[in-house]
């Protein structure tokens, strides 16, 4: 698309040129005066210059700055004096004399055409060229001042020519004032010089020399009284004053460009240095979101660093806290051109730590050979350098330090160590977030962990619950946390008994748990050879005591359900008593015991006693744990005895599922949002009747 | 929720220590170090006075079973007064009272105290 813009273009600009030339030629050899020809003519031609302006723009507009748009000048400067040169060879050196209505020959009419073609094209180039340079981070009169210079140039370019004024005319000339002022203004403009590198700006010092040169011969080989200026102004004098004016702009403005230049070379390497600096914070600002593992993070910090300060070595110490003694741990973890005990050396000899009252300020030594507390490294070896220290600090602790040395001594000034330190604060967010992620990723993982270990104890309680024709059985469980220690089995022990256990391991959460696994072990172990709910605690407790340890306990409820008697013998261990339903009359069964893991024989086996109830149809058995009782609301009230007997007496026609699943409603719902955490358990039995 | 606070007083040989509060697994350490403490000072004779005690769980039980033996060992012993109905009942269910003794009030309990050291003394003359 842009390819056929451009062929249209050159292609009627060709065109028109053709036809003014056709019609110059015509003029020359037959006399004819058409009223008003003149400026057709000049306004052919200049729809045709237009033509090439916007030609030349296409390609202008995208280019970055650089010595090559000089280049591309000079280069159409020197194809111009070629062509001036070629066009010396077809015009007679005519007598300049404005007044007379000259005719011109074929081979003049050809050297004029080429020399105005040539002149305009280089002056449209050097216009465009000119403008992007001006315009390179403009301000905002920029703008302003180049439409000015340029309307005034257009201005004057038509206004000083006999389409609108008669010669002698003087007061035409004023209008060439506010061109050179604009001219000299928009010289100034030389921002595009800065951000060059000191290569570049040596090449544009030479570049804009030689244009400036170039310019300011080309002015003068069209200067007003030149034999040149005369056959430019018999072409158009419009083109020429535009010429001659775009020459003056082109001398003077790239006069100010080379000595510009000139004066920007001394800071030339430092402006680099500056923007190198520049460059490193970025890369090291893209490493806090890219490098996660601590190693490679503090060797690429340590490199960046060096690189961004020119600095003949650094290296980054870490200081990790050992939880054990509370001391520090101080390593070195990266370096970058000096040797780990080298750095070493210099890190300690410069107590950095200790000699220090404000961490979080920097330390300067402006030269190791001769402070007082480096200058015995000199024996040992080490060359003369100047070293700064700057702190690591995350959330105002000090996580270590980072040290950089110069091959000179004074080396560092007040920006070096603001650039150091600035480093030094994108390092530590670095490190600390490679830290959290760390963190993170550890947290995930015991978080799986944890979900692993609630599916394992989901499984520890009963499966399935025992088919007992006499029976309806209803239960549920809730740990706190992901794991918890209640715990709660049935176990068939013949074709007539069936033993209940409902325990409760002091203490919440994984230790907890650990505990109760072993409870289920015991009782699976011990419950099929015993008929007595007395025995089993007193083989329990004593299997207990070996890895309970003194913190802990275990509150336990054994029953054995005869089922052929209709007998429930129960013995409590510390635990929760049963609620028994009977007939209307609520009881609480609360043998005597103590809890598990507490005391040993014969104190423990003295303390228990075993209750036996002789169960009546529809009979019901609570069984459950304090976390029931001890439910508590918002405002700490507790869920407690009443409440739940409450709910046992309501409706003597439920199940036990309805009646379980009544209990657990309005125990969470009692609960609600409140931050009450315990493992909760409970087991409803209800008796139908012997077979 | 989570005010847990120890006392101490100090009677002849007896150390009086007061709870206030909830003792719980969160609370429970404050009162691990204080047993650690009088331990450490050689103060076997301790009285836990619960007049202010509001809650006690699981964890707070196991403090004083943490200690027992070591008391005893050393001809100590750990004992319980003023304890409200509803801090009497958490122990009772547990069996609490027949490893340790708990008494209405102070007094009675510093009585037997003293008693108890007699006794010893008694039984060692």
């Amino acid at each position: 698309m842009k390819y056929i813009k451009r062929i249209v273009l050159l292609l009627v600009s060709a065109i028109l040129f053709g036809s003014v030339f056709i019609l110059d030629v015509i003029h020359s050899t037959v006399e004819f005066e058409i009223p008003g020809l003149p400026y057709i003519r000049e306004i052919i031609l200049l729809i045709a210059f237009l033509c090439i302006y916007f030609f030349l723009r296409q390609q202008e507009l995208l280019e970055k700055i650089s010595p090559r748009q000089l280049t591309k000048l000079l280069v159409a400067t020197f194809i111009s004096f070629g062509v001036l040169a070629v066009s010396s060879f077809l015009v007679k050196g005519h007598g300049y004399n404005s007044d007379v209505t000259v005719h011109f020959s074929y081979r003049e009419l050809y050297g004029m055409f080429i020399v105005a073609f040539a002149l305009g094209f280089l002056s449209i180039l050097s216009y465009l060229i000119v403008r992007q340079l001006v315009l390179f981070k403009r301000k905002k009169w920029t703008l302003q001042i180049f439409y000015f210079y340029t309307f005034f140039l257009l201005l004057y370019s038509y206004v000083n020519s006999p389409l609108v004024v008669r010669n002698g005319d003087s007061l035409s000339g004023i209008w060439s004032f506010p061109v050179v002022i604009l001219i000299v203004l928009i010289s100034f403009r030389q921002t595009w010089i800065v951000v060059l590198s000191k290569r570049e700006k040596i090449t544009t010092i030479f570049l804009a020399f030689l244009l400036s040169a170039s310019f300011i011969v080309t002015s003068a080989l069209v200067r007003p009284d030149s034999n040149l200026s005369f056959y430019l102004r018999s072409y158009s004098a419009p083109l020429y004053n535009f010429v001659f004016y775009s020459m003056l702009c082109g001398a003077i403005y790239f006069g100010f460009t080379w000595i510009s230049a000139l004066f920007h070379l001394p800071t030339a390497e430092l402006f680099e240095r500056k923007q190198f600096e520049l460059h490193s914070l970025h890369n090291l600002s893209r490493l806090v979101t890219q490098v996660f593992d601590f190693q490679q993070l503090v060797t690429s910090v340590t490199q960046i660093t060096k690189e961004a300060c020119g600095a003949r070595s650094v290296w980054l110490e870490f200081y990790k806290p050992i939880e054990q003694d509370g001391n520090n741990s101080v390593s070195i973890v990266a370096s970058a051109g000096i040797s780990m005990q080298d750095a070493q050396m210099l890190s300690q000899a410069s107590l950095f730590i200790q000699g220090h009252s404000d961490l979080s300020k920097p330390l300067v030594i402006d030269d190791i050979w001769r402070d007082r507390r480096t200058k015995h490294l000199r024996r040992q070896g080490v060359e003369r350098l100047s070293l700064a220290v700057v702190p690591l600090l995350s959330h105002r602790n000090l996580i270590g330090a980072l040290y950089a040395t110069k091959s000179v001594a004074e080396g560092f000034f007040q920006d070096d160590i603001d650039v150091l330190m600035t480093l030094a604060d994108h390092g530590s967010i670095a490190i600390e977030n490679s830290q959290l992620i760390e963190k993170s990723l550890e947290r995930e993982r015991l978080k799986q962990e944890m979900l692993v270990a609630q599916k394992m104890q989901q499984r520890l309680f009963p499966q399935m619950l025992p088919d007992v024709p006499e029976i309806e059985i209803s239960a549920f469980s809730a740990p706190s946390y992901e794991v918890g220690g209640d715990y709660y089995d049935f176990v068939v022990l013949d074709e007539s008994r069936v033993g209940i256990g409902i325990a409760d391991v002091s203490g919440k959460g994984v230790s907890a748990a650990f505990y109760m696994a072993e409870v289920k072990g015991i009782f699976l172990a011990l419950t099929p050879a015993i008929s007595s709910p007395k025995d089993f605690l007193v083989r329990a407790n004593f299997a207990l005591s070996g890895s309970l340890d003194k913190k802990s306990f275990v509150s336990f409820l054994y029953g054995i359900l005869d089922r052929k008697n209709g007998t429930l013998t129960i013995a409590r261990a510390g635990h929760c008593p049963v609620l028994y339903l009977s007939n209307g009359k609520l009881e609480i069964i609360r043998p005597n015991g103590l809890g598990l893991g507490l005391t040993q024989e014969p104190v423990f086996g003295e303390a228990t006693e075993e209750r036996t109830l002789h169960l009546q149809n529809d009979d019901l058995c609570i069984f459950f744990t304090d976390g029931i009782i001890e439910a508590r609301k918002e405002n700490g009230e507790e869920f407690g005895m009443e409440r739940l007997s409450e709910i046992v007496q309501r409706k003597r026609e439920w199940s036990a599922e309805e009646l379980k699943q009544t209990i657990q409603r309005e125990v969470f719902e009692f609960i609600g949002s409140s931050s009450y955490k315990d493992d909760v358990t409970l087991i409803v039995l209800k008796w139908l009747g012997k077979n | 929720m989570n005010e847990f606070k120890v006392r101490q007083r100090q009677k002849e040989n007896i150390t009086i220590v007061e709870l206030q509060g909830y003792l719980d697994a969160h609370t429970a350490p404050i009162l691990e170090q204080s047993f650690e403490d009088l331990l450490k000072e050689h103060r076997y004779n301790i009285l836990v006075n619960c007049k202010n005690l509001e809650y006690i769980s699981s964890a707070g039980l196991g403090v004083f079973m943490a200690f027992l033996d070591e008391v005893r060992k050393n001809n100590g012993d750990i004992k319980f007064s003023n304890m409200s109905v509803k801090i009497f009942n958490i122990f009772d269910l547990l069996g609490f009272p027949v490893l340790y003794e708990i008494y209405k009030d102070e007094q009675e309990a510093i009585v037997n105290f003293l008693d108890s050291r007699d006794s010893d003394k008694k039984k060692k003359a």
